[in-house]
Protein backbone atom coordinates (compact mmCIF):
# COMPACT_ATOMS: atom_id res chain seq x y z
CA UNK A 1 0.00 0.00 0.00
CA UNK A 2 1.49 3.33 -1.06
CA UNK A 3 1.37 6.45 1.09
CA UNK A 4 -1.00 8.11 -1.43
CA UNK A 5 -3.40 5.15 -1.20
CA UNK A 6 -3.31 5.16 2.60
CA UNK A 7 -3.94 8.93 2.69
CA UNK A 8 -6.85 8.64 0.24
CA UNK A 9 -8.42 5.90 2.39
CA UNK A 10 -7.97 7.99 5.54
CA UNK A 11 -9.41 11.10 3.84
CA UNK A 12 -12.47 9.13 2.70
CA UNK A 13 -12.90 7.85 6.25
CA UNK A 14 -12.55 11.30 7.79
CA UNK A 15 -14.91 12.89 5.25
CA UNK A 16 -17.57 10.20 5.76
CA UNK A 17 -17.26 10.60 9.53
CA UNK A 18 -17.73 14.38 9.24
CA UNK A 19 -20.83 13.90 7.07
CA UNK A 20 -22.31 11.95 9.98
CA UNK A 21 -20.87 13.97 12.85
CA UNK A 22 -21.27 17.66 11.90
CA UNK A 23 -25.09 17.65 11.46
CA UNK A 24 -25.35 15.87 14.83
CA UNK A 25 -23.27 18.63 16.48
CA UNK A 26 -25.32 21.38 14.84
CA UNK A 27 -28.59 19.74 15.85
CA UNK A 28 -27.25 18.94 19.35
CA UNK A 29 -26.51 22.63 20.02
CA UNK A 30 -30.17 23.51 19.51
CA UNK A 31 -31.72 20.70 21.56
CA UNK A 32 -33.70 21.91 24.56
CA UNK A 33 -33.17 25.56 23.66
CA UNK A 34 -35.47 28.19 22.25
CA UNK A 35 -33.75 27.68 18.91
CA UNK A 36 -34.67 23.97 18.82
CA UNK A 37 -36.46 23.02 15.60
CA UNK A 38 -40.21 23.32 15.93
CA UNK A 39 -43.18 23.14 13.61
CA UNK A 40 -42.32 22.29 10.01
CA UNK A 41 -38.59 21.65 10.68
CA UNK A 42 -39.34 19.24 13.51
CA UNK A 43 -41.97 17.50 11.36
CA UNK A 44 -39.48 17.26 8.49
CA UNK A 45 -36.81 15.73 10.73
CA UNK A 46 -39.29 13.17 12.05
CA UNK A 47 -40.32 12.39 8.49
CA UNK A 48 -36.77 11.46 7.49
CA UNK A 49 -36.89 8.16 9.38
CA UNK A 50 -39.91 6.56 7.71
CA UNK A 51 -38.89 8.05 4.36
CA UNK A 52 -35.33 6.67 4.70
CA UNK A 53 -36.51 3.16 5.55
CA UNK A 54 -39.04 3.14 2.69
CA UNK A 55 -36.36 4.42 0.29
CA UNK A 56 -33.82 1.83 1.49
CA UNK A 57 -36.39 -0.95 1.06
CA UNK A 58 -37.10 0.06 -2.52
CA UNK A 59 -33.42 0.55 -3.41
CA UNK A 60 -32.37 -2.80 -1.91
CA UNK A 61 -35.25 -4.79 -3.45
CA UNK A 62 -34.97 -3.09 -6.86
CA UNK A 63 -32.23 -5.39 -8.28
CA UNK A 64 -34.46 -8.40 -7.56
CA UNK A 65 -37.70 -6.96 -8.95
CA UNK A 66 -36.71 -4.79 -11.91
CA UNK A 67 -37.30 -5.88 -15.49
CA UNK A 68 -33.60 -6.75 -15.88
CA UNK A 69 -34.07 -9.69 -13.49
CA UNK A 70 -35.19 -13.17 -14.58
CA UNK A 71 -38.87 -14.02 -13.85
CA UNK A 72 -37.82 -16.92 -11.57
CA UNK A 73 -35.73 -14.56 -9.48
CA UNK A 74 -38.57 -12.02 -9.36
CA UNK A 75 -40.97 -14.72 -8.13
CA UNK A 76 -38.44 -15.82 -5.50
CA UNK A 77 -38.06 -12.21 -4.33
CA UNK A 78 -41.84 -11.62 -4.12
CA UNK A 79 -42.32 -14.88 -2.20
CA UNK A 80 -39.46 -14.03 0.14
CA UNK A 81 -40.82 -10.54 0.84
CA UNK A 82 -44.30 -11.98 1.41
CA UNK A 83 -42.74 -14.44 3.86
CA UNK A 84 -41.04 -11.60 5.72
CA UNK A 85 -44.37 -9.78 5.99
CA UNK A 86 -46.25 -12.92 7.06
CA UNK A 87 -43.72 -13.96 9.71
CA UNK A 88 -43.54 -10.36 10.95
CA UNK A 89 -47.34 -10.30 11.42
CA UNK A 90 -47.30 -13.78 12.99
CA UNK A 91 -44.35 -13.61 15.37
CA UNK A 92 -43.14 -10.00 15.37
CA UNK A 93 -39.48 -9.14 15.94
CA UNK A 94 -36.86 -8.39 13.31
CA UNK A 95 -34.40 -11.29 13.14
CA UNK A 96 -36.83 -14.16 12.52
CA UNK A 97 -38.78 -12.52 9.65
CA UNK A 98 -35.51 -11.34 8.06
CA UNK A 99 -33.76 -14.70 8.19
CA UNK A 100 -36.87 -16.66 7.12
CA UNK A 101 -37.31 -14.39 4.11
CA UNK A 102 -33.65 -14.75 3.12
CA UNK A 103 -33.91 -18.55 3.48
CA UNK A 104 -37.00 -18.66 1.21
CA UNK A 105 -35.14 -16.62 -1.42
CA UNK A 106 -32.09 -18.88 -1.23
CA UNK A 107 -33.99 -22.18 -1.28
CA UNK A 108 -36.66 -21.29 -3.87
CA UNK A 109 -34.52 -22.23 -6.93
CA UNK A 110 -33.54 -25.56 -5.35
CA UNK A 111 -37.16 -26.40 -4.43
CA UNK A 112 -38.54 -25.53 -7.85
CA UNK A 113 -35.77 -27.28 -9.76
CA UNK B 1 -23.77 2.16 30.60
CA UNK B 2 -26.00 -0.74 31.61
CA UNK B 3 -25.48 -4.36 30.69
CA UNK B 4 -29.17 -4.45 29.74
CA UNK B 5 -28.68 -1.73 27.13
CA UNK B 6 -25.56 -3.45 25.77
CA UNK B 7 -27.31 -6.82 25.51
CA UNK B 8 -30.35 -5.29 23.85
CA UNK B 9 -28.23 -3.23 21.46
CA UNK B 10 -26.18 -6.21 20.36
CA UNK B 11 -29.33 -8.30 19.93
CA UNK B 12 -30.95 -5.58 17.80
CA UNK B 13 -27.78 -5.33 15.70
CA UNK B 14 -28.00 -9.05 14.87
CA UNK B 15 -30.11 -8.73 11.70
CA UNK B 16 -27.78 -5.98 10.44
CA UNK B 17 -24.76 -8.13 11.27
CA UNK B 18 -26.22 -11.09 9.36
CA UNK B 19 -26.86 -8.81 6.40
CA UNK B 20 -23.42 -7.22 6.58
CA UNK B 21 -21.42 -10.43 6.75
CA UNK B 22 -21.78 -11.52 3.09
CA UNK B 23 -21.38 -7.96 1.78
CA UNK B 24 -18.28 -7.33 3.88
CA UNK B 25 -16.93 -10.73 2.85
CA UNK B 26 -17.50 -9.85 -0.82
CA UNK B 27 -15.85 -6.50 -0.26
CA UNK B 28 -12.74 -8.08 1.27
CA UNK B 29 -12.49 -10.58 -1.56
CA UNK B 30 -13.08 -7.94 -4.27
CA UNK B 31 -10.55 -5.57 -2.71
CA UNK B 32 -7.81 -8.22 -2.71
CA UNK B 33 -8.70 -9.28 -6.25
CA UNK B 34 -8.40 -5.59 -7.27
CA UNK B 35 -4.83 -5.57 -6.04
CA UNK B 36 -5.27 -4.13 -2.55
CA UNK B 37 -3.34 -5.75 0.29
CA UNK B 38 -5.56 -7.54 2.88
CA UNK B 39 -4.46 -4.98 5.48
CA UNK B 40 -5.57 -2.12 3.21
CA UNK B 41 -8.96 -3.78 2.66
CA UNK B 42 -9.47 -4.01 6.42
CA UNK B 43 -8.28 -0.41 6.82
CA UNK B 44 -10.95 0.76 4.34
CA UNK B 45 -13.70 -1.02 6.28
CA UNK B 46 -12.35 0.15 9.63
CA UNK B 47 -12.14 3.86 8.77
CA UNK B 48 -14.80 4.38 6.06
CA UNK B 49 -17.54 1.90 7.17
CA UNK B 50 -19.93 2.82 4.36
CA UNK B 51 -20.89 -0.20 2.21
CA UNK B 52 -21.39 0.73 -1.41
CA UNK B 53 -18.97 3.65 -1.39
CA UNK B 54 -16.18 1.28 -0.35
CA UNK B 55 -16.66 -0.73 -3.55
CA UNK B 56 -16.43 2.54 -5.49
CA UNK B 57 -13.27 3.46 -3.56
CA UNK B 58 -11.43 0.26 -4.43
CA UNK B 59 -12.55 0.50 -8.06
CA UNK B 60 -11.01 3.97 -8.30
CA UNK B 61 -7.88 2.90 -6.40
CA UNK B 62 -7.43 0.06 -8.90
CA UNK B 63 -7.88 2.43 -11.87
CA UNK B 64 -5.26 4.76 -13.38
CA UNK B 65 -7.26 7.78 -12.11
CA UNK B 66 -5.12 8.14 -8.98
CA UNK B 67 -6.08 7.72 -5.30
CA UNK B 68 -7.01 11.40 -4.73
CA UNK B 69 -9.82 11.25 -7.30
CA UNK B 70 -11.63 8.71 -5.11
CA UNK B 71 -12.19 11.22 -2.29
CA UNK B 72 -14.89 13.48 -3.87
CA UNK B 73 -16.66 10.47 -5.40
CA UNK B 74 -16.89 8.65 -2.06
CA UNK B 75 -18.05 11.78 -0.23
CA UNK B 76 -20.71 12.56 -2.84
CA UNK B 77 -21.96 9.00 -2.57
CA UNK B 78 -22.19 9.29 1.21
CA UNK B 79 -23.74 12.79 1.22
CA UNK B 80 -27.13 11.33 2.20
CA UNK B 81 -25.66 10.68 5.67
CA UNK B 82 -25.99 14.44 6.32
CA UNK B 83 -29.67 13.84 7.09
CA UNK B 84 -29.20 10.93 9.46
CA UNK B 85 -27.74 12.58 12.59
CA UNK B 86 -30.52 15.13 13.17
CA UNK B 87 -33.16 12.48 12.55
CA UNK B 88 -31.48 10.14 15.04
CA UNK B 89 -31.12 12.80 17.73
CA UNK B 90 -34.79 13.70 17.39
CA UNK B 91 -35.73 10.04 17.99
CA UNK B 92 -33.28 9.40 20.84
CA UNK B 93 -35.24 12.14 22.62
CA UNK B 94 -32.38 13.42 24.77
CA UNK B 95 -31.81 17.11 25.44
CA UNK B 96 -28.13 16.73 26.29
CA UNK B 97 -26.44 13.57 25.00
CA UNK B 98 -24.37 11.88 27.73
CA UNK B 99 -22.11 10.05 25.30
CA UNK B 100 -19.67 11.98 23.12
CA UNK B 101 -21.25 12.80 19.78
CA UNK B 102 -18.38 11.21 17.79
CA UNK B 103 -19.35 7.89 19.37
CA UNK B 104 -22.99 8.37 18.42
CA UNK B 105 -22.18 9.31 14.84
CA UNK B 106 -19.25 7.12 13.76
CA UNK B 107 -21.31 4.09 12.77
CA UNK B 108 -24.39 5.85 11.46
CA UNK B 109 -24.88 3.77 8.31
CA UNK B 110 -28.13 3.26 6.37
CA UNK B 111 -28.87 -0.01 8.13
CA UNK B 112 -27.89 1.14 11.63
CA UNK B 113 -30.10 4.21 11.25
CA UNK B 114 -32.99 2.06 10.01
CA UNK B 115 -32.72 -0.29 13.01
CA UNK B 116 -32.38 2.63 15.41
CA UNK B 117 -35.45 4.42 14.07
CA UNK B 118 -37.55 1.27 14.03
CA UNK B 119 -36.57 -0.02 17.50
CA UNK B 120 -35.80 3.06 19.59
CA UNK B 121 -39.36 3.46 20.85
CA UNK B 122 -39.09 0.03 22.53
CA UNK B 123 -35.99 1.10 24.50
CA UNK B 124 -36.30 2.89 27.88
CA UNK B 125 -35.28 6.55 27.65
CA UNK B 126 -32.22 6.18 29.90
CA UNK B 127 -30.90 3.23 27.90
CA UNK B 128 -31.24 4.76 24.45
CA UNK B 129 -27.76 6.20 24.00
CA UNK B 130 -25.81 3.13 25.20
CA UNK B 131 -28.25 0.90 23.33
CA UNK B 132 -27.57 2.79 20.10
CA UNK B 133 -23.82 2.64 20.74
CA UNK B 134 -24.03 -1.17 20.94
CA UNK B 135 -26.21 -1.40 17.83
CA UNK B 136 -23.42 0.44 16.01
CA UNK B 137 -20.72 -1.69 17.64
CA UNK B 138 -22.36 -4.97 16.59
CA UNK B 139 -22.69 -3.77 13.01
CA UNK B 140 -19.21 -2.27 12.87
CA UNK B 141 -17.38 -5.26 14.30
CA UNK B 142 -19.20 -7.60 11.91
CA UNK B 143 -18.34 -5.35 8.98
CA UNK B 144 -14.63 -5.25 9.81
CA UNK B 145 -14.46 -8.97 10.68
CA UNK B 146 -16.35 -9.90 7.49
CA UNK B 147 -13.93 -7.83 5.41
CA UNK B 148 -10.94 -9.51 7.05
CA UNK B 149 -12.44 -12.95 6.43
CA UNK B 150 -13.17 -12.13 2.78
CA UNK B 151 -9.70 -10.69 2.21
CA UNK B 152 -7.94 -13.69 3.73
CA UNK B 153 -10.28 -16.64 3.05
CA UNK B 154 -12.54 -15.53 0.18
CA UNK B 155 -10.83 -17.64 -2.48
CA UNK B 156 -11.53 -20.84 -0.50
CA UNK B 157 -15.37 -20.66 -0.76
CA UNK B 158 -16.59 -23.17 -3.41
CA UNK B 159 -18.06 -21.33 -6.41
CA UNK B 160 -21.02 -23.71 -6.53
CA UNK B 161 -22.36 -22.49 -3.18
CA UNK B 162 -24.45 -19.86 -4.94
CA UNK B 163 -27.51 -20.50 -2.75
CA UNK B 164 -25.53 -19.33 0.28
CA UNK B 165 -24.46 -16.15 -1.49
CA UNK B 166 -28.01 -15.50 -2.78
CA UNK B 167 -29.64 -16.03 0.59
CA UNK B 168 -27.20 -13.83 2.43
CA UNK B 169 -27.43 -11.11 -0.22
CA UNK B 170 -31.22 -11.00 0.18
CA UNK B 171 -30.94 -10.32 3.90
CA UNK B 172 -30.88 -6.55 3.37
CA UNK B 173 -34.21 -6.18 1.50
CA UNK B 174 -35.76 -8.62 3.99
CA UNK B 175 -34.38 -6.59 6.89
CA UNK B 176 -35.65 -3.28 5.49
CA UNK B 177 -39.13 -4.74 4.97
CA UNK B 178 -39.22 -6.03 8.55
CA UNK B 179 -38.12 -2.60 9.79
CA UNK B 180 -40.60 -0.83 7.50
CA UNK B 181 -43.44 -2.86 9.05
CA UNK B 182 -42.48 -1.41 12.47
CA UNK B 183 -42.00 2.15 11.30
CA UNK B 184 -45.04 2.27 9.00
CA UNK B 185 -47.41 1.84 11.97
CA UNK B 186 -46.66 5.31 13.34
CA UNK B 187 -45.81 7.04 10.07
CA UNK B 188 -47.92 9.06 7.72
CA UNK B 189 -48.86 6.87 4.73
CA UNK B 190 -48.23 9.78 2.38
CA UNK B 191 -44.60 10.03 3.58
CA UNK B 192 -43.98 6.33 2.99
CA UNK B 193 -45.77 6.33 -0.37
CA UNK B 194 -43.93 9.47 -1.50
CA UNK B 195 -40.55 7.99 -0.58
CA UNK B 196 -41.36 4.72 -2.37
CA UNK B 197 -42.51 6.43 -5.57
CA UNK B 198 -39.64 8.96 -5.62
CA UNK B 199 -37.02 6.26 -5.00
CA UNK B 200 -38.45 3.97 -7.67
CA UNK B 201 -38.62 6.84 -10.16
CA UNK B 202 -35.09 7.87 -9.22
CA UNK B 203 -33.74 4.34 -9.70
CA UNK B 204 -34.96 4.39 -13.28
CA UNK B 205 -32.74 7.36 -14.09
CA UNK B 206 -30.12 7.84 -11.37
CA UNK B 207 -27.47 5.88 -9.47
CA UNK B 208 -28.93 4.18 -6.38
CA UNK B 209 -27.36 6.59 -3.88
CA UNK B 210 -28.97 9.62 -5.56
CA UNK B 211 -32.30 7.81 -5.85
CA UNK B 212 -32.10 7.26 -2.08
CA UNK B 213 -31.49 10.96 -1.48
CA UNK B 214 -34.46 11.83 -3.72
CA UNK B 215 -36.71 9.35 -1.89
CA UNK B 216 -35.71 10.64 1.54
CA UNK B 217 -36.14 14.33 0.65
CA UNK B 218 -39.46 13.87 -1.18
CA UNK B 219 -40.88 11.60 1.55
CA UNK B 220 -39.80 13.86 4.44
CA UNK B 221 -40.96 16.99 2.60
CA UNK B 222 -44.48 15.57 2.37
CA UNK B 223 -44.71 16.09 6.15
CA UNK B 224 -44.84 19.81 5.34
CA UNK B 225 -48.27 19.49 3.74
CA UNK B 226 -50.70 20.68 6.42
CA UNK B 227 -53.27 18.13 7.60
CA UNK B 228 -56.68 18.56 5.96
CA UNK B 229 -58.23 20.10 9.11
CA UNK B 230 -55.52 22.81 9.20
CA UNK B 231 -56.29 23.81 5.64
CA UNK B 232 -59.96 24.47 6.35
CA UNK B 233 -60.86 28.10 7.12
Amino acid sequence: MTLATALAILACGLGTFLLRYVPLVVQGRHRGKATAPKGPTARWLHGIGPAAIAALLVASAWPYLSSDTSPARQVAAVLALATVYGVKRWRGGIALPTLTGAAVFALFPALTG
Amino acid sequence: MTARAARRGLLDSLPVAVGYLPIAFSFGLTAVQSGLAPAAAVLVSAVVFAGASQFLLIAVLASPAGPASAIPMVLLMNARHLFYGPSLLARLNVDRPRLPLPLLSFGLTDEVLAVALARVEHVPLDDREPWFLWVQAGAYLTWVAGTAAGAMLGHEIPAEWTFLHDGLAFVLPALFLALACDVARGASPIVVAGAVVATAAGLAALPAHWALVAGIIVGASLTLIPPRTERLP
